[in-house]
């Protein structure tokens, strides 16, 4: 059987007295900042993330959008040893031209497995470090793996600066061995900062979706409704 | 549009409160923890916001099986993905509530009719010790048939003590917390407290009392008024809720078990089993662990 402690982050990391946002939120105050979260670590993720996600945030309507909304830090939820990699890369440099970076040690979460319950545990973390003042900041949750299409982050911030207190947003897998010849390809054009219209990043991934993806879509009956086959021209909204 | 049919995920958050509490090993319950409101938007157009995860071709791969959807199949497929220990919390909830007077009836001082929050958070954490007994607990109701009413009064003693000792007696500081109750003694107190803190067969019962300044005579009486039990009585209660925490765990084998006990053989800790739970520890071991074992934890996927 599993350690319970492991399994339950139920109570871990009370910091601050409890505080609650005004009754019906309808008076809430307006956002004061940005935080962007990334969980990430080891060798090989930190690199994958540094080569090819990173550049994908950074496309003018994500992280440099944001930036311009409100004052924006991207925290980087990571490992010690992974703290110096990241900061001697380029694409450091790059993000630290845009917002203010910091890092925030997850050494002592970090398992051989049960990844997801780390992730968790980081992003709690994160959130909780800043008290009080977390009721009026918004939380960007990331993962290493994701390749974002510009324009996305500003988009999701339209309806947390109109008052809601999250989003959420579909998205799906694809195959990284199938699509990093692709991206490397980009990225040899466009060198740092890659932005991908979201038509474009749909009609590339569509070659490759995972196989995941693709049995989740095929055996649930609540989902059903018709991959795009092929993709003409720049709309991919077909139902 | 394949974003809106496929799993939402939680983008960002303006947490609503700040005491939330991270219920589930996943990121997916965010949403319903720290904005209980459910003032949540979803982003419906591709064209606007699209985001891929660029996972290995292997990535989850001895879940998938791709083809026409067979039911069994499926069913098959959850029950690897999620674990024994998530559906053994998914189908059985253990709701603890003490009624108020019970608990004013032990602790007059703490738990007056007056105070209506006798408590100060509305959520704590659970130490090992609270976290053990609570489990412990919860094994000895799931198997009712081993459980004596006198082991049940005990439990349920050892629980609130604990939680009182926990929560309100350091917050208190020198209030007069322990007033009216039955636990007023402190050397008392301290004897309970040096008998949980390793329960054991070979103790000396005429050492203990002297370690708390009472003589043997006085100390028996003032325990039994204390706790409702002679020392030799409560020890034993506390061996046995040792016992159970151990077997129901499957931590350790019995022999080791009866060894942390202070039994001299392990046949003398089973006829002592037998003798307070009903059963011999093999048998109860075998009860609360069987399902465990048919259902090995298969490690989750991630999310």
């Amino acid at each position: 059987m599993p350690d319970d402690s492991t399994l339950a982050p139920s109570v871990i990391e009370r910091t601050a007295p409890p505080k609650q946002a005004e009754p019906g939120l309808k008076g809430r105050s307006p956002l004061t900042a940005i935080k962007i979260l990334l969980p990430v670590w080891g060798y090989d993720f930190v690199q994958q993330f540094l080569k090819v996600s990173l550049p994908t945030l950074l496309a003018p309507g994500n992280l440099p959008g944001l930036a311009r909304l409100l004052p924006t830090e991207f925290i980087f939820l990571t490992g010690r040893k992974d703290e110096p990699l990241i900061r001697e890369s380029v694409g450091y440099r790059h993000l630290a031209a845009i917002c203010k970076v910091g890092f925030c040690d997850i050494s002592d979460l970090i398992t051989d497995g049960n990844h997801s319950t780390t992730v968790t545990l980081a992003y709690t973390r994160a959130v909780r470090r800043c008290g009080e003042a977390m009721l009026d900041t918004c939380f960007f949750f990331l993962v290493s793996d994701y390749i974002v299409a510009d324009g996305s982050f500003v988009a999701a911030m339209q309806p947390m600066l109109a008052g809601t207190s999250g989003v959420q947003a579909g998205n799906f897998q694809i195959i990284a061995e199938e699509a990093l010849p692709w991206l490397e390809g980009e990225l040899a054009r466009n060198p740092g900062v890659l932005s991908l219209s979201p038509q474009r990043l749909m009609r590339q991934a569509l070659t490759c979706i995972h196989p995941a993806t693709i049995a989740t879509r095929s055996t649930s009956q609540s989902r059903t409704t018709a991959i795009p086959t092929g993709c003409s021209g720049g709309s991919t909204r077909r139902r | 549009m394949i974003g809106r049919f496929y799993l939402l995920h939680m983008l960002c958050i303006r947490p609503e409160l700040t005491d939330f509490v991270i219920g589930a090993s996943c990121d997916y319950s965010f949403v319903p923890e720290m904005c209980p409101s459910g003032n949540v938007a979803t982003m419906t157009d591709s064209d606007q916001y699209l985001v891929v995860e660029a996972q290995p071709g292997q990535h989850e791969s001895r879940f998938l099986r791709l083809g026409p959807a067979d039911p069994r199949q499926m069913a098959e497929i959850l029950s690897q993905w999620t674990t024994a220990h998530h559906r053994a919390n998914a189908n059985q909830t253990l709701v603890f509530h003490a009624a108020g007077e019970w608990l004013r009836h032990g602790f007059p001082a703490v738990f007056s009719a007056e105070d209506g929050k006798p408590f100060p958070e509305t959520r704590e954490i659970t130490t090992p010790r609270i976290r053990q007994l609570a489990e412990t607990l919860a094994v000895e109701v799931l198997n009712d048939r081993f459980l004596s009413p006198e082991r049940l009064e005990f439990m349920l003693q050892e629980l609130l003590l604990s939680i009182v000792e926990t929560y309100l007696a350091r917050r208190r500081g020198s209030s007069p917390l322990w007033r009216g109750s039955r636990f007023e003694d402190t050397r008392i107190r301290r004897a309970i407290a040096l008998l949980r803190a390793r329960p054991n067969k070979e103790l000396n019962m005429d050492e203990l009392a002297s370690q708390v300044g009472l003589s043997r005579s006085r100390f028996y009486d003032l325990f039994q008024l204390c706790t409702g039990f002679s020392p030799r009585a409560y020890l034993d209660m506390l061996c046995v809720e040792t016992a159970i925490s151990r077997l129901s765990s499957g931590r350790g084998k019995i022999a080791e078990v009866a060894a942390e006990l202070g039994f001299s053989a392990q046949s003398n800790f089973t006829r002592f089993f037998l003798n307070q739970v009903g059963v011999p520890p093999s048998e109860y071991r075998r009860a609360t662990t069987t399902s465990q074992q048919r259902d090995e934890p298969t490690p989750k996927p991630e999310a």
